[in-house]
């Protein structure tokens, strides 16, 4: 089962739990307190997505200085996703140093894409000329994000974690944090840009996880937790802590996420009792309100009616309230004491009428308290911007500002739900013992087989719109029937030195030509490509797909050893652009000389027959010449 | 620690500019009127404002800003305080040279003002006045009024002022380059007695506002003072960037 969920960023989503076999974890959402009063899209992003083995996340805090910051938070969380999940691939056993430099060309190459979208996105007329001038100069910048981005693989047992900025990322072992050893590398001036990619270094970091117990993500509107938090806290804390911060002056947009290994969370606190003895006085100053002394406070919170909360230091018992935040509808107010956790509230205590003004100066009005969306909702009200997993899309696709909700989503939604639920329900007949299913369906091992894998560049990609952007997320099987987006294409030229180069139907040297009377490349012949393959051949490892284009319709799908080869232009990433199709060996009810390799890569909805498996040479360590390709 | 309080929209910093249009505003500076070139600044120091100010398609208001022009008399251009994205809204007011330059009498207006919404700003950050001129008083001595603005306070910190000086010959050396310039201290050699007096009823530059200079690009000094001299359009417009230094909520992501 693949689980993705896509946080609304229209919206709040209170601190929310999964638990999995091997693994668990959290997130929550909340806008500042002026994107809440505006009824705005806040500008951070979080995304995960996870299966039985391995989880995957990335956590964005868009600029708000740059051009809509929420768009480059957007397309790179999404992005990043895309890239520990698919693209990951043959980095899963490298070094710091090569996922860095092949992470670092992904997110460069996502800078023309991008701005296109950048460009493409619509400024309203009826601003005031000046903040459209201003608007336009920041579109020049570009729009730009922090992130913090991993993938927990349980097969490899390998945790990869990749960041820039100053959004938080937190790592605790059995006898720790050990934050400490990813170094002072959450640099404020760090980012990744639509306009200039990567500015400054990209900080990777590959640990086993056997060192690693639980890991914290958060950005910078939770920086209180920065000194607060020294372990893993209870739910109601990390809410109560949301909610505070978001009834401070200076709110921002805040993400928080969380993950645990093993079956069960890490070990939480207990709540402090609430305080006792609260009494309000007016005094010279103001309202003065005193309590008893908790044991174990390390500070104490006043949250006013309205939402206005305020820090005591635990040093005090008393507070003197000011008179800006006095409201004639603000008519009570309450006490806890926070130790690591929050602690049990207080009864409210009423402010006594002739305390409250009937207006103040200034306007400083609380924000509007934080109202979550149902759990039951499943769609997010956005209409979101295309992925840049759809780089490889020659054109991007236009970018619409947050649009109304759509009550037929709500349908698509339910009939998706229904669909799924009777096709597990299927899936559970079929492997029930004694089912008639799979003798009814089954396949010939050896009938079916086709010359080439059809497979998609992005099977199991959700390209846009997106509707697992919910709270309770939409548990769909791998593969998912998704809507395939252009393919990316990529140009190669035959080398010079070259005179031809056959085309295989399948990526190796042994395999048989295209079935074609001349299914062969000549020199300097250049056609588009859509994938390319890691082989164990030591000669020619890589080997690349013909895509559909006019004139070559008998090559299309065929495979060319990428050796001979050259991209157009020289310097494009292609095996950053390019799917990679992975192949992993599983036994072969074939003979014991055969191994049979299955693709990783979901197929799409196709006419096409498509193949199960697909036959490979036996590995040989002994050394043959290579034939020509 | 002063003047750390954040310019949010619930928090909202108060600025009040005080320009001078006596008939000396007329004189060139370049090839332009020194009050265009003044009038080109606040252009530009409030779109400054309002890029710093932008979320997404939204001006959040955390600044406020009244702004007066004097000469024999004090004129409210802005109708009193409004928000940032009101003064988006409305542009920079147009500007003309008049006759005298009662600079006490204005800064008088604004010590009313300041009496009248200091009790409401205890959770604001420190208010500014930039005060614009380009020559001596012709009223009173305003020093006095200033300094009690001065000693006025918010728990950000003191009323901060500030001074812009246009004339042409105010330090010994040139500026070549605003952004290598460290300002004036205490110790820079002025070379007009009424730039001295300026300097002393300047406040010194607050290192949350410095580090907002150094962050804009600037090299001002540990020690500089809210004083510049405005010799050149680089000069008055740094002044007003000066003038909106505060720190402010979610500058960075």
């Amino acid at each position: 089962m693949t689980i993705e969920i896509k946080l609304p960023q229209d919206r709040e989503t209170p601190i929310t739990s999964r638990q999995r076999h091997n693994f668990g974890y959290r997130f929550a959402y909340a806008r500042s307190a002026d994107s809440r009063s505006g009824d705005e899209i806040g500008q951070d992003f979080l995304m995960v997505r996870e299966d039985d083995d391995k989880l995957v996340f990335a956590l964005c805090d868009g600029v708000s200085q740059s051009f809509f910051g929420d768009l480059a938070a957007r397309l790179l969380g999404e992005a990043l996703v895309y890239w520990f999940w698919e693209r990951i691939g043959t980095l899963l056993k490298s070094s710091d140093g090569t996922l860095r430099k092949v992470l670092t060309e992904f997110l460069d190459s996502l800078v023309k894409p991008a701005s296109e979208q950048v460009t493409r996105y619509p400024v309203s007329s009826d601003l005031a000329p000046m903040v459209q001038q201003v608007l336009e100069e920041k579109r020049r910048l570009g729009s730009e994000s922090t992130f913090v981005a991993g993938r927990l693989d349980l097969r490899t047992r390998r945790l990869y974690l990749a960041w820039m900025g100053d959004s938080r990322l937190r790592l605790w072992s059995e006898k720790g944090e050990i934050t400490s050893r990813l170094g002072k590398t959450f640099r404020s001036e760090e980012r990744w840009s639509t306009r200039r990619g990567c500015i400054g270094e990209l900080h990777v970091s590959i640990l086993p996880i056997s060192a690693v117990s639980y890991l914290i993500a958060y950005s910078d509107g939770l920086a209180r937790l920065d000194q607060l938090m020294t372990r893993h806290l209870r739910d109601e804390s990390i809410q109560a802590v949301i909610e505070f911060s978001s009834h401070r002056p200076e709110s921002d947009d805040v993400s928080f996420f969380e993950f645990w290994l093993g079956g069960r969370r890490p070990p939480e606190g207990y709540p402090l009792p609430a305080p006792h003895g609260l009494r309000l006085e007016q005094a010279a100053e103001g309202l003065r309100l005193t309590w008893q002394a908790v044991e174990g406070a390390r500070w104490y919170e006043v949250e006013l009616e309205n939402g206005e909360a305020f820090y005591v230091s635990s040093v005090q018992t008393s507070f003197t309230l000011p008179k800006t935040s006095l409201h004639p509808n603000t008519c009570r107010l309450r006490l806890r004491a926070w130790s690591e956790e929050a602690g049990a509230w207080s009864d409210y205590v009423n402010l006594p009428p002739e305390a409250l003004p009937p207006v103040t100066p200034v306007e400083t009005n609380a924000p509007p308290p934080i109202s979550y969306a149902a759990l039951s909702q499943t769609q997010s009200d956005l209409r979101l911007p295309p992925s840049l997993a759809d780089l490889a899309a020659k054109e991007a696709l236009p970018v619409s500002p947050p649009a109304p909700s759509f009550r037929w989503l709500n349908f698509l939604l339910g009939g998706t739900i229904v669909l799924t639920f009777l096709a597990m329900s299927v899936g559970l007949f079929w492997v029930m013992r004694g089912s008639p299913l799979p003798t009814i369906f089954s396949l010939s091992p050896t009938s079916s087989l086709t010359p080439y894998p059809t497979y998609t560049p992005y099977p199991t990609y959700t390209p846009y719109p997106t509707l697992s952007a919910i709270l309770a997320p939409t548990e769909t099987p791998t593969p998912t029937p998704m809507p395939s987006p252009t393919p990316v294409l990529v140009k190669f030229c035959v080398l010079p030195l070259m005179t031809e180069v056959k085309v295989r139907q399948a990526p190796e040297v042994f395999a048989p030509q295209k079935e074609s009377e001349n299914s062969v490349l000549r020199q300097n012949e250049c056609l588009l490509f859509d994938m390319y393959v890691q082989t164990n051949d030591t000669q020619h490892p890589f080997w690349l797909r013909l895509a559909t284009q006019t004139g070559y319709n008998e090559l299309i799908g065929g495979w060319v050893a990428a050796d001979y080869l050259v991209p157009t232009p020289t310097n494009i990433p292609w095996q950053t652009l390019l799917p990679q199709l992975t192949l992993t060996p599983v036994p072969s009810p074939m003979s014991s000389s055969v191994v049979t390799f299955t693709p990783t890569f979901t197929r799409a909805p196709s006419d096409t027959q498509i193949p199960a498996t697909i036959e490979s040479p036996i590995p040989s360590t002994t050394p043959f010449s290579s034939p020509t390709p | 620690m002063p003047y750390e309080v954040l310019a949010t929209s619930r928090s909202p910093a108060l600025i009040i500019y005080l320009l001078d249009v006596s008939g000396s505003m007329s004189e060139p500076m370049g090839n332009k009127r020194r009050i265009d070139v003044v009038m080109d600044a606040l252009g530009a120091m409030l779109r400054q404002m309002v890029f710093r100010s932008t979320k997404g398609g939204r001006v959040a208001p955390r600044y406020r800003i009244a702004m007066y022009a004097y000469s024999d008399h004090v004129y409210d251009l802005l109708n009193g305080i409004r928000t940032v994205d009101q003064v988006a809204q409305l542009g920079v007011p147009e500007l003309k040279p008049m006759r005298s330059t009662d600079t006490a009498r204005a800064f008088a207006q604004v010590e009313k003002l300041l009496q009248q919404e200091l009790p409401a700003l205890g959770h604001c950050p420190a208010p500014l006045v930039c005060h614009m001129t380009d020559g001596e008083y012709t009223g009173n001595d305003p020093e006095p009024v200033v300094r009690r603005i001065m000693a006025m306070q918010v728990p950000d910190g003191h009323v901060l002022v500030e001074n812009i000086f246009i004339s042409d010959n105010l330090l010994a050396e040139r500026i070549s380059d605003v952004y290598k310039w460290s300002g004036v201290t205490p110790k820079t050699k002025l070379s007009n007695n009424y730039a001295k007096k300026l300097r002393s009823i300047s406040s010194r530059l607050p290192q949350s506002y410095r580090a907002m200079m150094l962050e804009s690009g600037y090299s001002m000094a540990d020690e500089a003072v809210m004083m510049i001299p405005g010799m050149t359009p680089a000069l008055v417009e740094m002044g007003f960037v000066m003038s909106m230094a505060t720190p402010i909520g979610a500058e960075r992501p």
